[in-house]
């Protein structure tokens, strides 16, 4: 019921966020809050809980009673610094406050108040706007924030407005949300779900500075980064004549016009990952060697011909090239940064090392393993040879894996040139430090390779056989571990393509 | 709740009363408490230093008062003066009052503590008249400069040994007192919770909230209306309790009890 203003009583509305208890010490000195008030719509309210900040409505209507619910719950379950998340790079930062979104509301809900008030009338125009544009990733993350509010259907029918097709599927990602948030309520509890306690007993963080509840918003956030990125797991879809020239996997599809990019096979087949898959990679901490040792071959600069220069040295191409290219131009090889997995499930020699070098001349060679978090900066990632020289002295491996994502993202970093290869050879079994295979990390290493087109193999042997062939612009094919193809058929139902 | 706010001028035992029995008297043997609040950590500390001037300021309601009339060695007895602007000297060292026989002497406050060589509190210094405060800080200057000259006999009188003084004050910020006073009490602890032991006597469930309201500035809620609340509730409700106890805030108050309660 909606008080008419004439009725309204003379209250002080502003929420009380001091009375919140939070488990991660957050607001647990006594001390003021600063209450400012602001409009009942979309995007004016906020809470910042170490700052103390809440703006909020204070005006005596239902809506702003929930949305001032809705603060009071941020001010409860909500990260104080969410960077550190986005720093683990699971899920990308519009998918973790979308899901976010969507979980606070969820306990609002369950702690009694009305969440079909939720709705300020924007959501018709938003739902218009994005399918006009044809946005489908934020149209999955708009989803998130509405889900289970009074907005949905207004949302929905702005979208189907412009995008009859995406209604259905849209709706389909709210049902999933909420029964992944009504899975975890009722196995796990709600003192699970919104729990602020710090996830320091577990071995994924070793700072101290990850509250265990929003585990759950980030599985549901790279959820969600995957149903709005649908290229890259819409494998079994392909016609074989899309593949590219290395046999990788990211290639888009074709749909009919209006329909959703996401298939609903393919929805069918996603599922979110759940808090005890998550994992914690180490710092990673690189170290130069002293590349004392000069491989033959350099660069891989070579000579070949040209039809400009200065130094006419192929005067007999004069009669026998067409184009007459009696210069020379001097081209630099291919390259490429070859990352080796050095833990104790592979090896590693000197001989290893030059084979490689020998491959790609100029490329860059590294291998990584650690079994610690490494937060005093012990090295993990050693450099082993580039710009044409190596080292002699191959570290001792230090057991573990540790920092395989990291050590990737530095190896994608390193390429000089956008069409160097990227060669990572692994066995797959990537995991954190004091951490057994989680599929979240795996997944997260899985999309990097995708997106980077990054080529696996399984031993230095055929990486080298690999460069070689690149060398001689041999069509290559991509060699998934089967750790990477169980977890990615676990996580998104597909096969990863060859 | 317990008594926060023993009669004026009132010696204590220093066994502790029924009402004053939860709070733990500090004589300087004891260990650290390990969930004592800093505030009131920082205070056992300096009692047990042996510091015997010391300001307590903050917000009203944490039990400031109380504690300098009990906590520390309050053996010899504690003494309690609460300043108006309207106070006199008579309050804090005595005058004359009229008996059958004409007028006889009565000591004050300070007076009384030093002589039995105890513990001298002196509440809402800030609010202290310019004549009351010259001789409060005579009064409370250190021992070898404290000096006051008996009107009856013409006896120099100085304090016994043990006397300690406390003073608080609502006041935020400690500037916004005299140098001379705060140069005679350099020692100056912000309370801004209540002590465990004050809290004890709330439900459990309201404890926490009474502990985090205490120190909320203008919209603080002091743990006196948590214990009428409590004490409310049991006997009508949540709804009607916070109603008569909040007023206009009662919304507001449930709200967030809702949320932080939801599972």
């Amino acid at each position: 019921m909606v008080t008419a203003p004439r009725d309204m009583q003379q209250k002080d509305l502003r929420p009380l966020p001091e009375l919140i208890r939070r488990q991660d010490g957050a607001n647990d000195e006594p001390g003021k809050w600063r209450i400012d008030t602001c409009v009942a719509e979309r995007g004016a309210p906020r809470t910042a809980v170490l700052h103390r900040h809440m703006v909020a409505p204070v005006q005596d209507y239902e809506l702003d009673r929930v949305i001032r619910a809705h603060e009071m719950m941020h001010a409860k379950v909500s990260p104080g610094d969410r960077q550190p998340w986005i720093d683990r790079g699971i899920a990308t930062g519009r998918a973790l406050v979308c899901a976010e979104e969507a979980r606070v509301n969820f306990l609002i809900e369950k702690a009694g108040f009305d969440t079909n008030f939720l709705k300020d009338g924007t959501e018709l125009s938003a739902g218009e706007r994005i399918a006009e544009r044809g946005d489908w990733a934020e149209a999955v993350y708009f989803m998130a924030c509405v889900s289970g509010t009074g907005g949905m259907n207004r949302y929905l029918t702005g979208i189907r407005r412009h995008k009859r097709a995406w209604g259905p599927r849209l709706r389909q990602i709210h049902q999933l949300v909420q029964k992944e948030l009504q899975r975890i309520w009722r196995e796990e509890g709600g003192d699970e779900l919104g729990s602020t306690r710090i996830a320091t007993d577990s071995s994924v963080d070793p700072a101290g500075e990850l509250i265990t509840g929003f585990f759950h918003t980030e599985a549901i956030a790279e959820y969600l980064d995957r149903l709005a990125d649908p290229q890259n797991s819409e494998d079994e879809d392909k016609e074989p004549e899309d593949s590219d020239p290395r046999g990788g996997d990211v290639v888009g599809t074709t749909r009919p016009s209006g329909e959703p990019p996401l298939s609903k096979r393919s929805l069918d087949g996603q599922r979110p990952l759940r808090r005890s898959e998550a994992g914690s990679w180490a710092q990673l901490n690189v170290k130069h060697q002293n590349l004392t040792r000069h491989v033959p071959g350099g660069l891989g600069k070579r000579r070949i011909a040209s039809n400009s220069g200065r130094n006419p040295r192929r005067t007999t191409r004069m009669i026998t090239d067409p184009h007459k290219r009696i210069f020379d131009r001097k081209i630099s090889g291919d390259g490429g940064v070859v990352l080796i997995d050095h833990s104790g499930s592979m090896d590693l020699s000197e001989k290893d090392v030059l084979e490689i070098m020998e491959a790609a001349p100029g490329c860059t060679v590294a291998c990584y393993c650690t079994h610690k978090w490494d937060r005093n900066g012990r090295p993990n990632l050693w450099v082993l040879g580039a710009g044409g020289r190596m080292t002699t002295t191959i570290p001792r491996s230090r057991g573990g894996n540790g920092v395989d994502h990291p050590a990737l993202v530095w190896a994608i970093e390193q390429k000089q040139r956008r069409n160097e290869p990227v060669i990572w050879v692994t066995d797959g079994g990537v995991m954190g430090p004091g951490q057994s295979y989680k599929h979240q990390l795996a997944m997260q290493c899985i999309k990097t390779v995708q997106r980077s087109d990054v080529l696996i193999r399984n031993s230095v042997k055929n990486a080298v056989e690999l460069l070689a062939d690149l060398a001689r612009r041999k069509q290559v094919k991509q060699r998934w571990p089967s750790n990477f193809r169980i977890t990615y058929w676990r996580v998104t139902g597909k096969r990863l393509a060859a | 709740m317990p008594d926060l706010t023993p009669d004026t001028s009132k010696q204590l035992s220093a066994r502790p009363s029924r009402s004053n029995r939860n709070w733990m008297l500090v004589t300087g043997t004891e260990p650290r408490q390990p969930n004592l609040p800093q505030c009131w950590q920082d205070f056992n500390d300096v009692l047990s230093a042996g510091i015997d001037r010391v300001i307590l300021y903050g917000p009203p309601g944490t039990g400031k008062t109380y504690a300098g009339l009990n906590l520390g060695d309050t053996d010899s007895g504690s003494w309690r003066l609460v300043c108006t602007e309207d106070m006199t000297n008579f309050d804090v060292t005595g005058g004359y009052m009229p008996d059958k026989d004409g007028f006889k002497w009565s000591d004050g406050a300070a007076l009384k503590a030093w002589r039995a060589g105890g513990r001298l509190v002196v509440d809402e210094i800030d609010k202290a008249g310019g004549d009351v405060f010259a001789t409060l800080l005579a009064m409370t200057d250190t021992v070898d400069s404290a000096r006051w000259e008996n009107p009856t006999n013409g006896k120099i009188e100085v304090p016994r040994d043990g006397f300690t003084a406390i003073m608080t004050t609502n006041i935020e910020s400690m500037e916004e007192l005299p140098a001379a006073l705060k140069d005679r009490f350099p020692c100056a602890i912000r309370i801004n919770e209540p002590h465990p032991n004050a809290l004890a006597g709330l439900p459990r469930d309201l404890r926490e909230y009474a502990r985090k309201m205490a120190d909320a500035g203008n919209r603080r809620i002091s743990l006196r209306q948590f214990y009428d609340y409590s004490k409310l509730r049991e006997s009508h409700g949540d709804e009607r309790a916070a109603n008569l106890i909040f007023g206009d805030r009662s919304e507001s108050f449930l709200d967030a009890m809702k949320v932080d309660t939801a599972w």
